[in-house]
């Protein structure tokens, strides 16, 4: 089992390029960042995990930056977007991005993404909130046809854009892996249609199970070669290093390629200490 | 005098965290990056500084310039890092305005905010700007990002960017925030505009390849117009990109000083990895003393 680690990095933790080189010193896989560019105040939506929003969703640093600045301070670690809101972001600066970082970091990207779940957010920021997957599945279409094409054009419904050149291309000749951190009740056959992988969080093995034998089948339905996916979960797991393997041993049988554990605040003097502690309970 | 250097990197060339290490260790005072996030195939804007119009091959190479500097970043430790220029009506002023926080808190305070409209109206349009309005639409998208930037919360009603009351952090560390510099010159009133924007939106002016003459007569005027405005003069950072040569590079820089620039900036794009040391060490050699 692959082992990753999520990471929100802000004012009161480590930082970047410091924590992405303990992480990989110590043996883990990945790194995950998350994103919020904005938190507006007093949304109606109410938070998905119940209770008010917390603080820390107001203090998510920009998470290229974040994994750029990891990419140069190390050389295995696998850089990854845990996840990216794709809506709010121009499809043809984000693929850029995107390639940016991969190409110069050796191909490590892991994209992943979604759609959002702050519909005061989401507006601010331009998308169609009713619609934010269709607007989701488009700007990866594109963005996939400016990773792969050396003129590249689309012509959709949020995005088109003539025949243009946009160098550096991904490592990867179709970008980076995508993978869909969703669990809404479309999200299967979307990860089946388009998707290189699944990234569900809150799981456990028996729901894994059960929605990896429907994954299969959906992958069947569209044609799709379920055992190239990547199956990551993310989450934590209670208990001593005994519990934890079990648990992990569990997912592994599911089928689950991948963990990646949600950190909370590791702070600038405590986080190697931390890292080395959660390193003992998850790594093989 | 600070000596700084624009790095045309791309996909054949060194990363930028490798070009901007070696910069480092030679001196160089700041590593500065261009955007260009697309070049259309078929543009109809002819490109002013070559005969046939067309647009030389890196400017569809270039990489995103704050991923890039972010690179550099987590390479350095001192160096200043710059966009030289970042194309700010192209973007969405909400997730650059983050991205720029972001760069500037975990660089220590490093980052030089140079800023352009654009000149490929090709391009502009496709990333969705009225190209008409592009200076418009920038300095209403530098006061929105101050707004982020300095305010929590923070919120902005603009003819073309608006949000309600909004919290982004993490802050630049550099208060009240990074500089910056305004990426324009020109003859005439794009020139005279160039200046009018400093003053508004700026903390620097950062025009190309204007000889020492021609600069120290519009700094007479941009002083003259900073005193009409009630700001410093004195507080404006002078950068010129690719300076002409006056003779050789020491009496070049004289030259430049006495005209009024703090900052000169060497423009390569010969980077390749078995390549960048050597360029970079002849340009060192010349330049920084």
């Amino acid at each position: 089992m692959k082992i990753g680690l999520l990471m929100v990095f802000h004012e009161a933790t480590a930082r970047p390029a410091e924590f992405a080189q303990a992480a990989e010193e110590l043996g883990f896989e990945s790194l995950w960042v998350p994103e919020h560019p904005v938190m507006p105040v007093n949304p109606a939506t109410p938070f998905p995990q119940g209770g008010p929003i917390p603080d820390v969703y107001s203090h998510m640093s920009d998470q290229f930056v974040c994994l750029a600045m990891a990419a140069a301070t190390t050389k295995r670690l696998k850089l990854a977007t845990g996840i990216t809101l794709v809506p709010e972001h121009n499809p043809i600066i984000a693929a850029k991005q995107i390639a940016t970082l991969d190409r110069f970091s050796g191909g490590r990207v892991i994209y992943g993404i979604g759609a959002g779940w702050l519909r005061e957010e989401s507006e601010i920021l331009g998308v169609d909130f009713p619609r934010r997957w269709s607007q989701t599945a488009e700007y990866v279409a594109a963005m996939r046809a400016l990773w792969s094409q050396p003129e590249a054009s689309f012509d959709g419904k949020y995005v088109k854009f003539p025949p243009v050149r946009s160098y550096p291309k991904p490592v990867r000749p179709n970008g980076p892996p995508v993978l869909l951190g969703s669990r809404d009740r479309n999200a299967l056959k979307r990860v089946a249609k388009w998707g290189d992988g699944w990234f569900p969080n809150r799981v456990t093995p028996d729901d894994m199970k059960r929605d990896l034998a429907a994954l299969r089948e959906e992958c069947r339905a569209a044609g799709r070669d379920f055992g190239a996916l990547d199956i990551t979960v993310m989450g934590g797991i209670p208990g001593d290093r005994a519990a934890v393997q079990a648990e992990l041993e569990r997912f592994a049988e599911a089928g689950v390629g991948r963990f990646v554990l949600g950190l909370g605040t590791l702070g600038p003097d405590d986080y190697r200490e931390r890292l080395a502690k959660t390193a003992a309970l998850y790594l093989s | 005098m600070k000596i700084g250097l624009l790095a045309f990197v791309g996909p054949a060339t060194a990363s930028p965290a490798v070009v901007a290490r070696k910069c480092e260790a030679l001196g160089f005072e700041s590593f500065y990056l261009p955007e260009h996030p697309i070049l259309p195939v078929n543009h109809k804007t002819k490109y002013p500084l070559s005969p046939d119009g067309r647009i030389p091959e890196p400017y569809a190479n270039m990489p995103d310039p704050f991923v890039g500097l972010a690179l550099a970043a987590g390479a350095t430790s001192k160096i200043g890092l710059g966009t030289g220029i970042c194309l700010v009506p192209e973007r969405n002023p909400i997730v650059t305005a983050k991205e720029v926080a972001t760069l500037d808190f975990y660089c220590g305070g490093r980052f030089i905010f140079g800023i352009g409209a654009g000149w490929l109206r090709d391009e502009s349009e496709i990333m969705g700007v009225d190209f008409k309005q592009r200076w418009a639409i920038t300095r209403e998208y530098i006061n929105a990002m101050k707004a982020l930037w300095t305010t929590e919360p923070a919120s902005f009603a603009g003819e073309y960017v608006a949000f309600p009351a909004v919290r982004a952090n993490p802050k630049p560390a550099r208060k009240p925030h990074p500089p910056v510099h305004i990426g324009a010159g020109g003859v005439g009133p794009s020139m005279e505009r160039a200046l009018h924007d400093t003053v508004a939106i700026g903390d620097g002016w950062a025009p190309l390849g204007v000889a020492p003459d021609a600069l120290a007569a519009e700094l007479a005027k941009l002083k003259r117009m900073c005193a009409d405005a009630g700001r410093d003069f004195a507080s404006l950072e002078i950068t010129v990109y690719a300076p002409p040569m006056q003779g050789d590079p020491q009496t070049t820089i004289a030259r430049y000083r006495e005209a009024g620039a703090h900052r000169l900036i060497m423009i390569t794009e010969k980077l390749g990895a078995s390549q960048y040391e050597g360029e970079l060490e002849s340009i060192a050699k010349a330049w920084i003393r």
